[in-house]
């Protein structure tokens, strides 16, 4: 509904106009009254102008070429029309040639009116802020021209509308003025012709095309517009019979469309010559930004380069090419996809890929081509390139400040490489270094994900590995916890109850971190509980379990462990330390804590001979009230904000003053004091801890 | 992420590996890349200063753990020096002072190399 109000909005003024100039020719026409010329010329202007914006409504989405069509058809038609019905009298002799030339008159404003409309879009291809503008300066001025350039009056006359009124009785700044404004009008005309952008979107085709039709149309310009005149030497004769107005107007409209299409005609012909080329690249292109559509979606590194390869290659019309990536997280190149690449530069390539050639690349960030392999210094100090005649690009694939890989192609003839190549390459080497990152990208989110599952599994087994009930004593107070970090850290605990007045206890920590860990951690609990029924003391115990663990451990991995048996009948706990943290003792009768680390070395690092001799039994009466605590050294290596670590004094400290607590309470008291002192910082390892404290009872 | 760096300069026919920064379960692969390649260059002297490292973990202990069968049998040998008391609390924990040479200073260390 809308769009029918807007046209007819749009219809209603010229349709007025245009019956208001009918009514007065057809009342002149009968003699009913005599016209003013200047009136008629005014509102045959203003039905022009109101007509502008309808021709507007046409053609607003076709292609350049299209549009060029359009144009040259308009102006074709106006020139033949006006060649064929050339009126020799004048408009109201008779009906007539009254009808035959309004007829002809409106349908090549129409003409001209498409003509300029499609003109106008032409320019505006790839327009600036001056562009539209300029264009509009002009029409304004043609019609300002169309309405003054009159036989009488002649400064505008630009002498080609016939000399009838003598020059001498008109003012002299008239003609001054009108010499002026003729000037700005060619200007005007010029400047808007040298919007000629859309001529590079063509292909070779439309450009030949185009060629031809413009030289065609320009030739009958030039006839229509200065030649073919009447006896007193008027061009576009009908026109002018009709009104001297429509006849400027279409006049001037014509000389630009001429202009302009002349200035058209040498920018086409100037491009002819390399239209080809123009299309090769148009195609490279969009082939290549198809192919990054493609290669986005491609995350297998070597599939990728394939892909990469093959595609420069064709674009470039290369021989051969390789690819080489930098390795995460190192310096070097590894040669990860060729193509077509000769085996003895193939094993060169794969054993040396870092040389001169990749080396200035690197350094320099940028695309080098060499056009004589064989000469050039950064390739002829290689025998194989020395003896080859040829070329090669060498694209950088550059991510941030970094470059993460080379793209190579070599040609076997010199000078093969377009300088464009260079360029479309280092386009097309963009696409490449992101999808080579967003593959890199996916492949550590894949291996983030496996490892987290790792994670989960070895945290799981470590949970599985640790006692789920303490051992129930009636003279003992025991409590034990594990608290795990994010990875599990391979803290180990166990207790081994061997009758009512004997049980073991062990406390270990495995080198290392994640599954591995949690796997050795399971060995060294099965090594430790199956000896544990076999020796009784504990330096027997951990020798044994030494030789084992160095035998099966792998040499990096070690376990450090504490290993001691409370004997509540001979009232003692002896116990041995394999280069683990100290065992804190708080002893009550003297109500003093201390630190005991009795000499030993951690299991795993020693065949036996210097595990043996280093290793020594320590043994402790047991006392009502004593207190000993065993922990990893997760515990006092916490660490805050500020790198500073809990450290064992501070345990010392919570122990002595809460030695009247129960073994949870005190086990409860430090977990708080830890967490309050490491404030929001990540746990890096486990928090293993072991309270035992022996009651009154003895 | 906490950071570890590996430099490496030459004295006579001994090499010194200077390590810097947190040597953990994270790490270690680079400390174990730069033995493993002076091993490969038949470089069985190594002198390793700690006097930049600010933390080392099990598995950063491990590392040399990892070396030291394979250079010793190449009548070579992988001394520690320069370590601040902390860092030496750890390894004498663990008894590491028995397995390896640990001294004051890195040209001691050298001096002991060549004699």
């Amino acid at each position: 509904m809308n769009s029918i109000k807007n046209i007819s909005r749009y219809w209603l003024l010229p349709i007025i106009l245009i019956t208001l100039v009918l009514v007065i020719d057809i009342a002149t026409l009968f003699n009913i009254f005599e016209p003013i010329q200047e009136i008629r010329n005014l509102i045959l202007i203003l039905a022009i102008i109101a007509l502008i914006p309808l021709m507007q409504k046409f053609h607003q989405h076709i292609a350049v070429y299209d549009k060029l069509k359009l144009l040259i058809e308009s102006v074709f038609s106006v020139l033949l029309m006006n060649f064929l019905f050339r009126s020799q009298e004048t408009l109201y002799h008779s009906i007539q040639s009254f009808l035959s030339q309004t007829i002809i008159a409106w349908l090549t404003i129409i003409g001209i009116l498409l003509a300029i409309t499609a003109l106008r879009d032409l320019i505006f291809v790839h327009r600036k802020k001056s562009t539209g503008r300029n264009f509009y300066l002009l029409m304004i001025a043609i019609i300002i021209f169309s309405f003054f350039a009159r036989q009488d009056f002649p400064g505008f006359n630009l002498n080609f509308t016939g000399p009838e009124t003598s020059i001498s009785k008109l003012p002299k700044w008239l003609s001054t003025v009108s010499l002026i404004f003729s000037m700005l009008l060619v200007y005007l005309i010029v400047l808007n012709s040298f919007r000629v952008q859309w001529v590079k979107v063509l292909n070779k085709r439309q450009k030949i095309k185009t060629f031809l039709f413009n030289v065609v149309i320009i030739g009958l310009l030039i006839i229509g517009l200065f030649v073919i005149a009447d006896d007193k030497g008027k061009k576009l004769v009908t026109l002018y019979h009709y009104s001297s107005a429509i006849g400027n107007f279409a006049w001037s409209c014509l000389l630009l469309i001429l202009v302009y299409l002349s200035f058209s005609l040498i920018v086409v012909l100037l491009h002819l010559p390399t239209a080809a080329v123009y299309d090769r690249k148009v195609k490279e292109i969009s082939s290549l930004h198809q192919l990054s559509n493609i290669i986005l979606g491609v995350f297998d590194i070597e599939q990728l380069s394939q892909i990469i390869l093959k595609r420069t290659i064709e674009v470039t019309g290369a021989n051969f090419g390789w690819l080489i990536l930098k390795r995460p997280n190192s310096n070097e190149y590894d040669l990860v996809g060729q193509k077509n690449v000769p085996a003895k530069l193939l094993t060169y390539l794969s054993t040396i890929t870092s040389n001169e050639l990749t080396d200035w690349i690197i350094s320099h960030k940028e695309a080098l081509t060499i056009d004589q392999i064989s000469k050039h210094k950064l390739t002829s100090m290689l025998d194989y390139w020395r003896r080859i005649s040829g070329s090669l690009l060498g694209i950088p694939l550059v991510s941030g400040a970094k470059v993460i890989g080379l793209l190579f192609a070599v040609k076997n003839v010199e000078f093969g490489f377009l300088p464009d190549d260079n360029v479309l390459m280092t386009a097309f080497a963009n696409n490449v270094t992101i999808a080579i990152e967003n593959a890199h990208l996916v492949q550590k989110t894949l291996e983030q994900e496996k490892y987290e599952q790792e994670l989960k599994i070895a945290h799981e087994a470590q949970m599985k590995l640790l006692p789920r009930t303490m051992p129930q004593y009636r003279n003992i107070d025991i409590a034990a916890s594990c608290v795990t970090a994010n990875e599990v850290g391979g803290d180990y605990y166990d207790f081994f109850e061997f009758d009512k007045n004997q049980f073991g206890i062990v406390i270990g920590d495995v080198s290392g971190k994640g599954p591995e860990a949690a796997f050795y951690m399971a060995e060294v609990k099965g090594v430790l509980e199956s000896l544990s029924h076999i020796y009784e003391s504990p330096r027997e115990l951990l020798i044994h379990a030494n030789k084992i663990l160095y035998e099966n451990f792998d040499s990096k991995t070690f376990v450090s462990v504490i290993y001691g048996i409370f004997d509540l009948k001979q009232q003692r706990f002896h116990f041995c330390r394999g280069g683990h943290c100290p065992v804190l003792y708080w002893n009550d009768q003297e109500k003093q804590v201390s630190l005991i680390e009795p000499p030993g070395l951690a299991l795993g690092l020693d065949p036996g001979k210097r595990f043996e001799k280093t290793l020594i039994e320590e043994k402790i009466e047991l006392k009502s009230g004593d207190i000993f605590l065993f922990y990893t050294d997760g515990v006092n290596e916490a660490r805050n904000n500020r790198q500073e670590e809990f450290e064992e004094q501070r345990l010392c400290d919570i122990v002595s003053e809460n030695h009247q607590s129960t073994s949870l309470e005190i086990k409860n008291q430090i977990l708080k004091h830890i967490e309050k002192f490491v404030g929001n910082q990540a746990r890096h390892d486990d928090l293993t801890m072991m309270v035992i404290k022996i009651r009154e009872i003895f | 992420m906490e950071s570890f760096e590996v430099t490496k300069k030459h004295d006579g026919n001994v090499v010194v590996l200077n390590i810097k920064g947190y040597l953990d379960a994270h790490t270690a692969p680079m400390l174990e890349n730069g033995l493993q390649s002076l091993i490969d260059q038949g470089q069985f002297r190594i002198v390793v200063n700690f006097k930049d490292l600010i933390y080392i973990s099990s598995a950063g202990l491990g590392v040399f753990m990892g070396f030291i069968e394979n250079i010793r049998n190449n009548q070579g040998d992988i001394k520690l020096t320069n370590m601040n008391p902390k860092i030496f609390r750890v390894f004498d924990l663990l008894g590491f002072p028995m397995l390896y040479d640990i001294m004051e200073d890195e040209q001691q260390a050298i001096t002991k190399f060549n004699s």
